[in-house]
């Protein structure tokens, strides 16, 4: 009997071991719909197989971590840029072949490298806010009309989190923290980011922290809700992709990331996913205001990157004061 | 595993021979194996993982010396204390509200002729093994702030309270638990002596003073059990506070929220807090232990309970009362077969019906489906095969070892899925043995976490399969190995297969485990439900639900044609 059960292991680990010869292992955040839309396209395009491992931005830095010593992976993929900033040691820098055609403004340097461009929006259920006392800025989100109405995901887990925080800092400077403290007074935090602009679509929570191409979705998909940008300013920002220092397949590695910053893929992204291109030669996403007329904050990666033990434990310090 | 375990248990057993300890003496046999096997395992699988949970629990985060700085820091905070209290608030809460649906249903069910009460079973069990998180957004669509079904209260003039918090979390808590206490009351119920009610009645108390009197105490062994399961699950639970919970933050929650954003290398709060789950589950099952053996009761079923035929109004009181609450039970697994069926435009929905959702999972179907279906087929086998040497041995081989091993092969009952799966990440992707992204990983959390009720339920079949046989066979020149196979299995059959069938649909729907486990290649149904909940595609979900949904519904099906009790054996832990 013990047998048998020795050969079901080696039937079950042969079944699992199984593989193209060519392939590439990928940790991403991605949401499932660009991966079922990319996966497959890569595989058909490139023959090398697309192993993809779908987390929170937070597990995914935690895990690569973890497997420092023997990582399983190759790629990191879509993962918000400071915190690849922070992990410069895991990472192998690179830079990719088309480099000369990525805009100015992306370009942070080539431990990581930028993917596609991503902008803080606040999304708000149009039925449960009045055309006239719809939030404007950050600050508008501290008021407390907006009481326990405010959809947000956690700043120590999520990485777009964290950006909108460091973004309310970037704004306001010293009385950054007495704003967002404000803001968070009227959250009601969520499992994950991905569900805040779902939370506010089903009119389950008034007006949602996001990024633009998340809450673009629920209004082509016809959903009662408007996209504002805050006037007193947004951070545009890359997310990043990043090869892994020691992964398994290094070559298919650094094919994908050619692969993903190829133009097709960016236009692709920007045309499907509404992202903003990190390429020169791409358009802004259709029906969205173009670039240029949004008010942006410059990112400041490192300052981010340097500050994020510190900013998470505060955040999480005042979610405990809160009991958030 | 097998070979270590092997080599281990040839080493250990010529050690045995000379040490032995206790007991009648026995010669050394196969059992002897089976039994250094279960240490090899309990050792690996459980032991180890958990071992580095509790050294990080006394280890101090910032100096990495042994300290109860973890300790200290979680009784002086309110934060953290608060959310002890929440904890223990809705479990009592939805164990109380648990009895109150489990209990009548078992009584109507078991006692009246109902109409379609095996379907009513069938459907609560269902209910039982759906996933949480799905279960606890379909609750949002329907009493949500904008839920249809607060909507339409509201149009009537009824207003409730808000879902979001402990009245959210307790009622879809309890509205899936109560199965464990009604198939365990029901259970008991239909094996009582039907003489003890009769005497009672005869000397003239009402049908009522009766069940209070004398039927409920009869059962109350396995009513306790029953809410010592729905106390333990939901004090477990991580979806459903997770999705309606809100602020509300709960233990499990709190254990989560604590090891995704400490610092990663000495989760130490975290580790605290699954260290603080298990005691209070550990001290749940003391207590239940203590009231349950102050009362023994022992029948010799000469006289087995009537089900009786109920006309007028009490007949369709007692319709109601079971349709209502298996009813809104069900309601979640409606609404999401419905969603799944309605169109979408993206992540919103939109009017009419369609195969959108089932469309858009279709790329990841084959592969997880197929993940799914092997990895708890391959659990089942060793569930079946080890849990039934081991149910064995603790049946009939009552030696020193088998004592210690006993209750170490029950600690996996009292381990939230969240913390074998913290444990499990933490022990085995390190020197000696990686086992991080295997598939090897997902299948051992599915043996391991089920491994308490098929060695649970092996051994109370043993117990009502008399020992004589056994030793006629051994008396005729058989050996323990032989006769085990030859007389006790096919003795077992029946109860092997069914329980293993139940395993396999708890495999199949496990995830707080396997979410902190699995990689993309390693994708399972309730971890693509879990993603897809949380990226805010709840068509897809739903869909990926539906199927899950059928696959269980078919199993218990199944159960039902072998054995004609669906889903008892998914309780017989206690």
């Amino acid at each position: 009997m013990k047998r048998n059960i020795f050969a079901l292991f080696c039937l079950a680990l042969a079944l699992s071991a199984y593989a193209a010869p060519a392939k590439v292992v990928v940790y991403t955040a991605h949401e499932d719909s660009i991966l079922n839309a990319l996966a497959p396209r890569f595989e058909k395009e490139t023959g090398i197989k697309l192993e993809y491992i779908k987390l929170g931005s937070g597990d995914v830095i935690k895990r690569a971590k973890a497997e420092a010593a023997n990582p399983q992976a190759d790629v990191i993929w879509s993962i918000g840029g400071e915190q690849l900033e922070a992990q410069s040691a895991i990472l192998a820098p690179y830079i990719p072949k088309e480099w000369d055609k990525i805009a100015a403004v992306f370009k942070v340097g080539t431990n990581w490298l930028p993917y596609t461009g991503i902008m803080n929006v606040f999304i708000v259920n149009t039925k449960m806010v009045a055309a006239d006392k719809m939030p404007k800025s950050w600050m508008d989100l501290a008021d407390p009309r907006f009481a326990k109405l405010i959809s947000s995901a956690r700043a120590d887990k999520s990485g777009s989190s964290y950006m909108q925080l460091c973004n309310t800092l970037l704004v306001y400077k010293d009385k950054g923290w007495d704003v967002y403290k404000g803001i968070m007074k009227n959250m009601v935090l969520s499992a994950s980011s991905g569900s805040v602009p779902k939370f506010v679509n089903d009119g389950e929570q008034a007006v949602g922290i996001t990024l633009e191409d998340n809450a673009y979705r629920y209004v082509i998909g016809g959903g009662p809700v408007k996209i504002v940008y805050p006037e007193d300013g947004t951070v545009a920002a890359p997310d990043g992709i990043a090869l892994l220092k020691g992964g398994p397949n290094p070559e298919a590695g650094k094919a994908f990331i050619d692969w993903c910053l190829s133009k097709p893929i960016q236009e692709f992204l920007v045309d499907s996913m509404f992202r903003r291109a990190v390429r020169t030669d791409c358009k802004d996403p259709a029906g969205l205001p173009a670039l240029k007329t949004i008010k942006t904050v410059a990112y400041d990666f490192g300052w981010a990157a340097k500050n994020n033990p510190d900013f998470v434990k505060k955040f999480a310090d005042i979610a405990m004061e809160l009991g958030l | 595993m097998s070979g270590t375990e092997k080599g281990a248990a040839r080493k250990g057993a010529a050690r045995k021979g000379a040490a032995r300890k206790g007991g009648s003496p026995r010669r050394v046999d196969v059992w002897t194996f089976v039994t250094l096997g279960g240490f090899v395992l309990v050792a690996v699988f459980l032991v180890y993982p958990l071992a580095d949970v509790f050294r990080y629990s006394f280890t101090d985060k910032a100096t990495g010396a042994a300290s109860l700085s973890n300790w200290k820091e979680f009784l002086s905070k309110a934060y953290y204390l608060r959310a002890f209290s929440h904890s223990m608030f809705v479990a009592v809460a939805t164990t109380l509200l648990s009895l109150l649906f489990g209990i009548p249903l078992a009584f109507f069910t078991t006692r009246y002729k109902i109409r379609g009460s095996s379907l009513l079973n069938t459907l609560a069990v269902m209910a039982l093994l759906s996933p949480p998180f799905i279960g606890a957004y379909s609750w949002i669509t329907m009493l949500g702030r904008n839920g249809f079904l607060r909507l339409a209260l509201v149009s009537i003039g009824i207003q409730l309270p808000p879902i979001y918090g402990p009245l959210g979390i307790i009622l879809a808590d309890s509205l899936q638990y109560f199965p464990f206490i009604s198939l365990m009351t029901a259970g008991a119920l239909t094996t009582i002596d039907r003489s003890l009610e009769e005497a009672s009645e005869n000397l003239g108390a009402s049908s009522f003073r009766t069940f209070f009197r004398v039927t409920l105490p009869l059962v109350i062994p396995s009513v306790t059990g029953g809410a010592l399961i729905a106390f333990m699950m939901s004090l477990s639970n991580f979806g459903t506070p997770m999705i309606i919970g809100g602020n509300y933050l709960v233990l499990p929650t709190l254990a989560y929220n604590l090891f995704t954003s400490e610092i990663a290398e000495r989760p130490g709060m975290a580790s605290t807090v699954s260290l603080i789950l298990m005691l209070c589950a550990a001290g749940i099952i003391a207590l239940q232990q203590w009231a349950s053996s102050r009362r023994k009761y022992a029948s010799m079923l000469v006289n087995r309970p009537i089900q009786k035929r109920l006309k007028g109004l009490s007949s369709v009181l007692a319709h109601l009362v079971c349709y209502v609450i298996v009813g809104f039970s069900t309601l979640p697994l409606a609404v999401i077969v419905f969603f799944s069926f309605r169109k979408t435009k993206g992540p919103v929905f939109a009017p009419g019906f369609g195969l959108d959702s089932y469309r858009q999972i279709f790329f990841d179907v084959p592969k997880t489906v197929m993940n799914s279906l092997l990895y708890s087929f391959l659990a089942v086998i060793l569930i079946a095969t080890i849990g039934t040497l081991l149910g064995f041995i603790i049946a009939r081989r009552r030696t020193l070892a088998v004592k210690v091993l006993d209750p170490l092969l029950m600690v996996p009952y009292i381990v939230p899925g969240t913390v074998l799966g913290i444990g499990y990440i933490v022990a085995f992707n390190k020197k000696p043995i990686f086992l991080v992204g295997t598939a090897i990983i997902i299948v051992m959390t599915y043996f391991i976490r089920r491994l308490p009720y098929s060695v649970r339920s092996a051994s109370s079949i043993l117990k009502q399969i008399d020992p004589a046989l056994e030793e006629a066979g051994i008396n005729l020149g058989s050996p323990p190995g032989r006769t085990f196979r030859t007389v006790t299995l096919p003795l077992m059959k029946a109860g092997i297969i069914s329980g293993a069938i139940m395993s396999w649909v708890t495999s199949m729907n496990e995830l707080s485990a396997s979410l902190l486990l699995y990689v993309g290649k390693t994708m399972t149904m309730p971890i693509k439900v879990y993603l897809s909940v949380l990226d805010g595609f709840f068509g897809t979900a739903s869909a990926m639900s539906t199927i899950l949904l059928f696959v269980t519904g078919l199993a218990l099906y199944l159960v039902n044609r072998w054995t004609g009790k669906s889903g008892e054996s998914i309780v017989t832990v206690a």
